[in-house]
């Protein structure tokens, strides 16, 4: 009883020299914890963003350190450039393709993992490891592959009649966004697998068991077991796969640089090509921040539509 | 329908250990209409039995029999069973409607007609007002009987249940077995119901079958179990408390058989016939709580007096004694007291006789 006469009027105390901030102690601790986050986050992605969209309204020759205001001419400029448009299309084909096939390719592999009785942990391992090999060893083994001369798919490919025998596919217009996309998906596969496989595991036999009772098929199971418990996580797997592939740039310009003849030129090429090779820092940024906008409509878009976290919750 | 098991043996083959005989050789026929428990402690083989019958689990010698149709090696969905699971297994992403016409829209039920389906169950099992909500929002009690009306609603040629109470309390567990009794008596099939509660078996079935160790003990009917339990695991088993055991020595037998029990003789009646070979040897004697009076340390065995539970209309009353700790069930205003002398006196006409080393009963 003591204790707490004495401990109320301390805090009495207190709030009179912090009252005006509208301060407790239990405030000052919660202010203290997050601030360090809050300063790294204005630190590592507010100010780019912000030097981003500021650089976007100066016309920005790459060497010269005098900026020109220009206002909103860059993005005028940007938004009539027909291979701006031209490279949204084909950043958008590379994105849903990358999307579809890592979804499906994911998935399908999650699943079988998820079969396994025996050797599964250890398959598990193996089959991630492809998402650990660097991204310049995947290209730099598929541009062996497809090789004219040895590669083995090229060999595989010409003798089924798909390219010729002297034609290096990935300077091929008809082949080169396909295979990027593919090769894109041997690596970043895995990932939707990594998302799938523990909610998979977490799903109890005996709703399969309960299904089979009721005469369940395995077609039948799938669709009103498994694929409603997993459908959470592939949304929020089929978001990050979609943003990631439609910002990706590594990849893409390793192995064709956005060639043949603008076939793979998806936006972020265009926008490290406009900067860097045109020499044009200024329109770049103003590409950049079009992306930007784009891709937060996007995803605004696709949380009203599914609301991803409301279905990881049940 | 009837449902055959004969001569099931189930083997599990472990990695590091021997291999162990969940089900040694079983055979029982569950008669259409029938309530048949399936009861003994936890691991005796009951729930890899119903496994078994359900076709989630495969024998690995035997038939199983659903009348003349071979059924051993068929998947779950060609059995046409019902079973309800301990941990209830409802569907957390569909609706308890949902959940409850799923065995129909498998087969193929038209929708109006699977409403109508689900709407007779749940008011059968009064959750009419429950159809729409979530399972996650219902209480255990509810689950289970959702989970009952899934199975329910599919007409089954076999019900199955494992252990579909354990995880409820006691007072759910009382309104739930009137229940269970109804639908399954409406449903008129074969029902086999697996429990290491003996007071389920009790309470619901025609007949009970005791397993232990994977071995069929003994089956009857409720009273027929109580009352002449074939060996000493099954008069422990069944009835509350557990029976009482004295090791025990024949003295002689002519008419009365004069057995003594440390310092104590009690003289039952039994003829040299019945305890032949058995005088002048070894034998365990049961009794149940129910059947120990109270006296005089000189009446009975000496016993010390350790505690009480009163449960309102009787007392569980705890004796210590040379033979361990013994339980009796004495009148409601009985209140023992550590510093008298007591004494245990079996009612001499309800003992029984044990083999001490096999356990059968031979009295």
């Amino acid at each position: 009883m003591a204790n707490e006469t004495v401990e109320s009027t301390a805090t009495t105390d207190r709030r009179s020299v912090r009252g005006r901030l509208g301060l407790d102690g239990e405030a000052l601790w919660g202010w203290a914890t997050v601030a360090p986050v809050i300063l790294l986050y204005l630190f590592v992605a507010v100010t780019p963003i912000a030097f981003a969209i500021y650089a976007s309204l100066f016309e920005v020759p790459l060497l010269n350190p005098d900026w020109t205001f220009t206002g909103l001419s860059n993005y005028v400029e940007v938004l009539t450039m027909n291979s701006f448009w031209s490279s949204l299309w084909l950043g958008a084909l590379f994105m849903v393709g990358s999307t579809v096939v890592q979804l499906l390719v994911g998935l399908w592999i999650a699943l079988v993992l998820n079969q396994l009785d025996r050797g599964q942990r250890f398959l598990t391992a193996v089959a991630f490891t492809a998402y650990l090999v660097p991204t310049v060893i995947v290209v730099l083994v598929a541009l062996f592959m497809f090789d004219v001369e040895v590669g083995v798919l090229h060999i595989a490919g010409s003798t089924l009649g798909l390219w010729g025998e002297r034609t290096f596919a990935l300077g091929d217009q008809t082949w080169a966004m396909s295979l990027v996309v593919l090769i894109g998906s041997w690596k970043f596969s895995i990932f939707v697998t990594i998302f799938t496989l523990a909610q998979l595991r977490a799903i109890p036999d005996r709703f399969y068991e309960a299904a089979k009772i009721c005469g369940a098929s395995r077609w039948e199971m799938f669709r009103d077991i498994t694929l409603p418990r997993i459908t959470g996580v592939l949304l929020i797997a089929v978001l990050l796969r979609a943003v990631f592939m439609f910002n990706k740039f590594d990849i893409i310009w390793m192995l064709t640089e956005g060639g043949p003849a603008g076939a793979t030129t998806t936006l972020p090429i265009l926008a490290y090509r406009t900067a860097f090779l045109h020499n044009d820092y200024g329109v770049a940024n103003a590409m950049a921040v079009v992306m930007f906008v784009f891709l937060a409509i996007g995803a605004y878009c696709y949380f009203r539509a599914f609301d991803p976290t409301a279905e990881v919750d049940t | 329908m009837t449902v055959h098991i004969d001569n099931m043996t189930r083997v599990f083959d472990s990695p590091n250990a021997d291999r162990i005989v969940a089900v040694d050789e079983l055979s029982l026929t569950i008669e259409d209409g029938e309530f048949l428990t399936l009861v003994g402690p936890s691991g005796c083989g009951k729930t890899t039995t119903l496994r078994c019958v359900a076709g989630l689990d495969t024998p690995t010698a035997g038939t199983i029999r659903v009348d003349d149709r071979d059924v051993t090696e068929l998947p779950p969905q060609q059995r046409d069973v019902a079973l309800l699971f301990q941990d209830i297994a409802l569907y957390p992403h569909m609706s308890v409607r949902k959940n409850m016409e799923y065995g129909l829209k498998i087969a193929g039920v038209p929708e109006d007609e699977r409403r109508e389906h689900v709407a007779e169950a749940a008011a059968l099992l009064q959750i009419g007002d429950q159809l729409d909500k979530m399972p996650a929002s219902l209480s255990g009690g509810q689950q289970q009987r959702v989970a009952l009306g899934r199975s329910l609603v599919r007409d089954p040629s076999v019900f199955l249940f494992d252990e579909p109470m354990s995880d409820l309390d006691a007072k759910l567990k009382r309104e739930l077995r009137p229940v269970v009794q109804r639908i399954t008596d409406e449903i008129g099939c074969p029902v086999l119901y697996v429990t290491h509660d003996q007071e389920e078996a009790m309470t619901m079935s025609d007949r009970i079958a005791i397993m232990d160790d994977g071995e069929l003990q003994q089956a009857g009917s409720p009273k027929e179990v109580y009352s002449e339990p074939i060996n000493d695991f099954v008069g422990e088993f069944i009835g509350q408390p557990a029976m009482e055991f004295f090791d025990a020595h024949v003295e002689s037998a002519n008419g009365t058989a004069a057995v003594s029990m440390g310092d104590h003789t009690v003289s039952l009646p039994a003829t040299a016939d019945e305890l032949e070979g058995y005088v002048d040897s070894p034998v365990r004697v049961g009794v149940r709580p129910q059947q120990i009076g109270i006296g005089d340390p000189a009446e009975g065995i000496e016993a010390e007096h350790v505690l009480d539970e009163p449960l309102g209309d009787e007392t569980h009353s705890i004796f210590e004694t040379e033979f361990g700790d013994v339980t009796v069930v004495t009148h409601a205003d009985f209140d023992g007291d550590g510093d008298t002398e007591y004494g245990l006196v079996l009612d001499e006409s309800a003992t029984q006789l044990f083999d001490p080393d096999s356990g059968v009963r031979i009295h």
